[in-house]
């Protein structure tokens, strides 16, 4: 689906995590809801890849640049949680860069669609998501693990705060050629450990929301950015003082992989 | 007045020239005032009570021809006398002329002086102002500029420190009055404050959830009784304000009419064609108002029996076609196989005399029921806790799924009670079907 975000972002030490949290359940009314996702980001690739589809249908083919995917999928949240019984399921993002201009809040155009959970993916080390995607000239980049805590306010927002750990990809000149995929997806699978994970020491508040686009839309457009771009400004006033959220930089966002010079 | 009349004390001299006349002894025109002419009448003639209109006329005819009446004698004496006079006058004019000509010569020799001094000064500032005015002998003798002036400053004003000492004391005094009073006046309000602040503190200790509240007419200290965190959508959020009254007590008043009504369950069952109330049931709220907290849990327990009569009263619209009905407006009626559930508001202050049915069956049964309306109400908080704090989907998605139009009390409520009956009549139907064929 289609998706325009609108959100606001934040940097926190790990000093005043404790007390970020303490508020934000205060203002949002309950407790943290554990996060740990494990995200695979691929690039697209100039190269035609050996099993690429003829003829190619991917970006490579027709574009000069393109956006980088996210596949993610929530892994089992820690014991004790109240949505233990959760099955993990993949989820493939696109998104594109921010948009310019002088905004109360950042807007990203965002194309997502979830995976069923009983789909095989790469739970069964198959590679069959990495194939999937060098058909489309897509082939893995690197992965990182994401966790932190999660808070909804006022039904509408969604707030994220959470460290990320970037892995090491796998040596590709060492793997036999034909195998990539197959190998990349076994050590890939070994980084979703959170205990050997090393996490950076900043953690990143993200609150978003998420609006629906398209023909699958009800609503005007317009009144759902306003609903939502006063939702976030109201949270901002909220827990300003704690942590001042803000919008970035639209080229840290910047999701674009130049593809031919 | 004739010069006979004057006698040697009497000398006046005017500066007005004597007056061009034949009879020099008439030359002489005294400028007298008033004040002068009387003593001298007086004089001449004793008393002027004597002096006539007739006597004056006669003295008149007698002046204008004074040699038919003067011997020759007489008249040589007075040519002698005039003359005399004459000279004497004279004399005593050019003295007094004289005398008049030396002031005046003298003024002016003043007055140049004077301005001869001023030039002076003013030549030591403006050369040229002051030395046209100078007189030739002063510039011929004196420098010019030579004499100059400056302001004298006058003596410092010594104050009277008697009186400054006196103002000051008694503004020292009035100051320490005011502050002796004010600080009388904070101890006090310190004393009732700590009392209110003490009163708060055990209610925040009970585990009420306190907050600032800004209202029109109040600022300070409120507490949240309500239910709207535990997922209550109820219109009333259940806010009081924690003031403090004029003796330092803590007084809580909670927003919107005081509420005095619970929620009351009661079983109708046939008797003679008609229904009879059979057993009835409420909850008992009737906490001792005194304590605070007490009074707290006494407006959360009926502000809850509020909300729980509103959702049933907004479900009898939604099953409706159950025959459930709402009459009055505060009072639910649910017919039931063999019974009927009557669902209404009561006050506290007629609990004790509706529960006069406070035994038998039925009376069980409406506790039952009213247990079981409070814990369904409970159930939706919950459910509307949790909703609210799912993942919300994307703005603008479409949902096919309404809630608004769903009964979470009343449905549960009489498809439970209603099912039973049914299920035996369905059976013994069954029932009586099955043997009927198993015979044939």
């Amino acid at each position: 689906m289609s998706l325009q975000e609108l959100s606001l972002y934040a940097g926190v030490p790990p000093s005043r995590l404790a007390t970020l949290l303490a508020t934000l359940s205060a203002v949002t009314g309950m407790r943290a809801v554990p996060v740990l996702q494990h995200h695979l980001v691929f690039s697209p690739t100039p190269a035609p890849a050996p099993g690429a589809l003829h003829p190619a249908i991917g970006p490579a083919a027709t574009q000069l640049e393109a956006s980088r995917i996210d596949v993610h999928c929530d892994l089992a949240p820690a014991k004790g949680a109240e949505n233990a019984d959760v099955k993990s399921s993949w989820t493939l993002t696109i998104p594109t860069i921010p948009e310019s201009g002088k905004r109360n809040v950042q807007v990203q155009y965002i194309n997502r669609t979830t995976f069923r959970p009983d789909e095989q993916c790469v739970t069964d080390n198959t590679g069959i998501l990495f194939r999937f995607l060098r058909a489309l000239d897509y082939v893995y980049a690197y992965d990182y693990l994401e966790r932190g805590h999660l808070f909804v306010y006022s039904g509408m927002v969604i707030i994220k705060v959470t460290q990320l750990s970037p892995q090491s990809p796998p040596k590709l000149h060492e793997i036999p050629v034909g195998d990539e995929d197959e190998h990349v997806a076994d050590t890939v699978a070994q980084h979703r450990d959170p205990e050997t994970a090393k996490f950076l020491g900043v953690w990143v508040v993200h609150a978003y929301v998420d609006i629906l686009t398209g023909s699958e839309s009800v609503g005007d457009d317009l009144e759902k950015v306003r609903i939502a771009t006063e939702r976030l400004e109201a949270l901002k006033a909220e827990i300003a003082g704690v942590v001042e959220l803000g919008i970035p930089d639209r080229g840290i966002l910047d999701p674009r992989v130049q593809i031919r010079k | 007045m004739s010069a006979s009349s004057l006698s040697g004390d009497d000398i006046f001299v005017s500066l007005e020239p004597p007056p061009l006349e034949e009879d020099p002894s008439h030359a002489i025109r005294s400028f007298r005032n008033l004040s002068q002419i009387i003593p001298q009448i007086a004089l001449e003639r004793g008393t002027i009570l004597n002096v006539t209109e007739d006597s004056l006329r006669k003295e008149i005819a007698a002046r204008t021809s004074p040699h038919d009446k003067d011997t020759p004698d007489e008249t040589a004496t007075k040519s002698k006398n005039s003359a005399t006079n004459l000279a004497q006058f004279e004399d005593d004019f050019n003295n007094v002329r004289a005398d008049l000509n030396r002031l005046i010569c003298a003024a002016q020799n003043e007055a140049a002086i004077s301005l001869d001094f001023v030039s002076l000064l003013i030549s030591s500032v403006r050369p040229a102002a002051g030395t046209t005015s100078m007189s030739p002998h002063l510039k011929s003798h004196v420098p010019v500029g030579s004499l100059g002036a400056d302001r004298i400053k006058s003596s410092p004003y010594v104050e009277d420190m008697s009186v400054c000492l006196g103002w000051k004391t008694q503004a020292v005094t009035a100051a320490s009055e005011r502050l002796a009073r004010a600080a009388e006046r904070l101890a006090e309000e310190a004393v009732l404050e700590k009392n209110y602040w003490e009163q708060v503190e055990k209610i925040a200790v009970s585990g009420e959830v306190l907050s600032k509240m800004r209202m029109p007419d109040y600022r300070g200290m409120g507490v949240r009784y309500g239910f709207a965190d535990a997922g209550s959508t109820y219109k009333e959020k259940g806010i009081a304000t924690l003031r403090r009254n004029a003796e330092g007590k803590l007084v809580v008043k909670a927003e919107g009419e005081k509420r005095t009504k619970v929620l009351s369950v009661a079983i109708m069952r046939p008797l003679h064609g008609e229904y009879v109330r059979t057993g009835q049931f409420a909850s008992k709220i009737n906490y001792e108002t005194r304590d605070v907290k007490n009074e707290i849990k006494q407006a959360r327990d009926l502000l809850f029996e509020d909300e729980l009569f509103f959702e049933i009263a907004r479900e009898t619209r939604i099953l409706g076609s159950q025959g459930i009905t709402l009459d009055f407006g505060n009072k639910v009626m649910v017919p039931l196989p063999a019974l009927q559930i009557v669902i209404e508001t009561i006050d506290l202050e007629d609990q004790d005399s509706s529960m006069e049915l406070d035994s038998g069956p039925d009376r069980v049964i409406a506790e039952a029921i009213n247990v079981a309306l409070h814990l369904l109400l409970s159930k939706l908080h919950r459910k509307n806790l949790k909703a609210r704090r799912s993942i919300p989907l994307p703005l603008g998605t479409r949902t096919n799924t309404t809630d608004t139009g769903k009964s979470e009390i009343l449905e549960p409520l009489v498809s439970t009670l209603a099912v039973p009956p049914i299920k035996d009549s369905l059976m013994t139907l069954i029932m009586d079907l099955t043997s009927a064929l198993k015979e044939k």
